[in-house]
């Protein structure tokens, strides 16, 4: 069988700060293949971008700590990696589009500057060395294929000039130029309206399917989620706890987590608003025993605060952490 | 019966360097009493400049306010009075940085009973009856807000715009900062509120299937100018303005119903012009796709359609 694209094995992540030591990721096991696209959901807090970072290797280290875990990406460990295998793999096979345009573009260069920039050290990366004129011209290409209006005028901005929509699209772009083989999207739409946030999914499915870029999307939009994605992974409080495809986990949720997140949405169809889900996150520093979702779970055995339920295969592609399920299998 | 609060072709402008930004542009609504009256659209399109300039922060440039009948809309915020101010409160979208850190839930839920006048010795029984409201435990009073969660510290926010017991509360966005498995608590909260004291709210979201289960009646808004004004359940039902039509087909859902019952799929195109340059005719032209000529030169007006249903389209003026 092939190997995956992208495989995080045991994965363990700490914050050391004052009070203490943040138990943050509690040992992610992940796999993603080629072309899939993955959502990735759960409350903010819950890891998610921690995980993110940890797969580029740009967390801030300190505070964070990887006492854990090994990260393979075709076949490579990425704790491994030289910082000139590392840069080649920022550059040319995975790239990160971040929840706030504005704050992921560099003010005070123009949106030419920073496009060519990219284009020119890929490049030079795959031992190609790039007119001026050859720069420009793919700059312009890759503006068009994002569809932005008028990209002869936009590479002569500044980010400021722009809308944020505008600015989204030239992250994307951005990302696009580098990801030829995973793209990791936080949030992109959740800081846009709901017309532009709706254009610019409808993009990145548009251009991932055409170029077969895997995709992870991590969001709070469940429903964007839902548009764009094959199979969803649920994360709570440093722990994947359920992972489905799509439509599996959409109509039928296990975890009481997962099925706690989905009621909680309002529906469009009205019924009222959902109670949600009582409690909030564990602290990091101490965190409970056993299933870390525990003290918030209505189904809680005492089982649950003794020992870590393992993930156990429920169905076709669903899996789940949860003493609920399996003993014998459902 | 009299409404509440009637608004009548309130205009708010800005000079900026760039010129003038018409952020609220002729608008006329009204909200009855115990109801909620929700305001959807796009970011700059002038609900929380409406939701200012209707609380007092912003004087009007034009138009008239009234409220219970009397119009408040001439003097500034500084010169209405106390009566008035007291009856009209608002919560704002984000607790962190409308909670002063530096201060104990205390003080903070103190301020407005001290501002209204009420005795010392009466206060702290009060604000212990205020977190009881919001189903906080009346040793919060000693906590800094820093200290308590996020959703804590709307609902905080939400008891500090209680305590002078008004009438009318403007909700810009209460929980669009917050997580979904918060946000039901905090909506559930507000409901059983305007129950049982009978309290008229004005709901800021951009959020629309939050929209659909909280208000009874909601209205939108695109640069400025509302575009369409029904009951709930019409709004979302049969909407009629190709900007609505545009928006509740753009909302990703996740269930096979609410598929079901969204519009046809308009493709959603373009960005929301700035406010500085508004287009002329239908300031929704640029992005429409059932453009005729008249939009390009003549501004529609808002017409009723279906009792309580108003829309401000060239489709149906003929």
């Amino acid at each position: 069988m092939e190997k995956p694209l992208l495989d995080i094995q045991d994965l363990y992540v700490n914050y050391k700060i004052y009070e203490g030591t943040l138990k943050v990721l509690n040992g992610i096991n992940l796999k993603i293949e080629k072309s899939e696209k993955v959502g990735l959901i759960g409350e903010t807090g819950c890891g998610k971008t921690t995980t993110m970072k940890s797969i580029l290797r740009i967390l801030p280290q300190p505070p964070a700590i990887i006492p854990r875990g090994k990260i393979f990406f075709e076949g490579e460990n990425i704790f491994e990696m030289d910082s000139k295998r590392l840069n080649r793999l920022r550059r040319l096979g995975i790239s990160m589009i971040f929840q706030d345009p504005t704050a992921s573009l560099n003010p005070v260069f123009k949106v030419g500057e920073q496009l060519g920039d990219i284009i020119k050290y890929g490049a030079l990366e795959s031992g190609e060395s790039l007119s001026k004129e050859e720069i420009k011209k793919r700059s312009l290409n890759i503006l068009k294929e994002v569809a932005l209006p008028d990209p002869e005028r936009l590479l002569d901005n500044y980010p400021i000039q722009l809308s944020g929509g505008m600015r989204q699209r030239i992250c994307i772009a951005m990302a696009l130029i580098s990801a030829n083989r995973l793209l990791i999207a936080d949030e992109p739409s959740t800081n846009l309206d709901v017309t532009i946030g709706d254009q610019v999914l409808r993009l990145i499915g548009n251009i991932v399917k055409e170029k077969g870029t895997s995709v992870i999307l991590i969001s709070h939009a469940l429903g964007a989620v839902k548009g764009l994605v094959d199979r969803v992974i649920v994360m709570y409080a440093g722990n994947i706890i359920e992972d489905a495809k799509k439509d599996d986990l959409f109509s039928n949720p296990l975890h009481p987590y997962t099925s706690g997140l989905i009621n909680s949405v309002p529906k469009l169809t009205g019924g009222g608003i959902p109670t949600g889900i009582n409690g909030r996150l564990p602290n990091y520093i101490d965190p409970p025993t056993g299933c870390r979702f525990s003290p918030r779970c209505i189904h809680a055995m005492p089982l649950c605060r003794e020992r870590t339920p393992p993930m156990i295969d429920v169905g076709e592609k669903h899996k789940v952490t949860c003493y609920l399920f399996g003993e014998g299998g459902s | 019966m009299e409404p509440l609060l009637s608004i009548e072709h309130l205009k708010k402008y800005f000079n900026t360097e760039r010129g003038i930004v018409r952020a609220v542009d002729d608008i006329s609504f009204h909200i009855n009493r115990g109801e909620t009256f929700g305001l959807v659209g796009e970011s700059g399109s002038g609900k929380s400049t409406t939701a200012f300039t209707v609380m007092g922060v912003y004087a009007p440039t034009a138009g008239k306010i009234f409220f219970n009948g009397e119009e408040v809309s001439l003097t500034r915020v500084t010169k209405r009075p106390q009566s008035i101010k007291k009856e009209m409160q608002m919560v704002f979208q984000d607790p962190g940085s409308s909670l002063n850190p530096r201060q104990s839930i205390k003080q903070i839920l103190e301020l407005p009973l001290k501002v209204h006048k009420m005795a010392e010795g009466k206060r702290v029984e009060k604000m212990i009856e205020l977190l009881d409201r919001v189903e906080l435990p009346k040793d919060y009073l000693n906590r800094n807000s820093p200290e308590i969660g996020g959703g804590e510290k709307q609902m905080v926010a939400i008891a500090r715009a209680m305590a002078t017991e008004p009438s009318l509360i403007a909700l810009d966005e209460p929980t669009s900062a917050l997580d979904v498995s918060m946000q039901g608590k905090i909506i559930n909260t507000l409901m059983r509120l305007q129950k049982e004291f009978n309290y008229s709210y004005l709901f800021i979201t951009h959020d629309l299937s939050l929209m659909r289960n909280v208000a009874t009646r909601v209205g939108i808004m695109y640069l400025g100018k509302l575009n369409e004004v029904a009951p709930a359940l019409e709004f979302f039902h049969k909407p009629l303005h190709p900007y609505t039509q545009m928006l509740l087909s753009s909302i990703p859902v996740i269930s096979e119903e609410e598929e079901k019952m969204k519009p046809v799929k308009v493709v959603s195109k373009g960005e929301i012009p700035s406010p500085v340059n508004i287009p002329p005719g239908c300031v929704f032209h640029t992005r429409c796709s059932e453009c005729k000529d008249v939009c390009f030169k003549e501004e529609p007006v808002m017409v009723e359609m279906e009792p309580n249903h108003y829309v401000r389209c060239h489709k149906f003026t003929n």
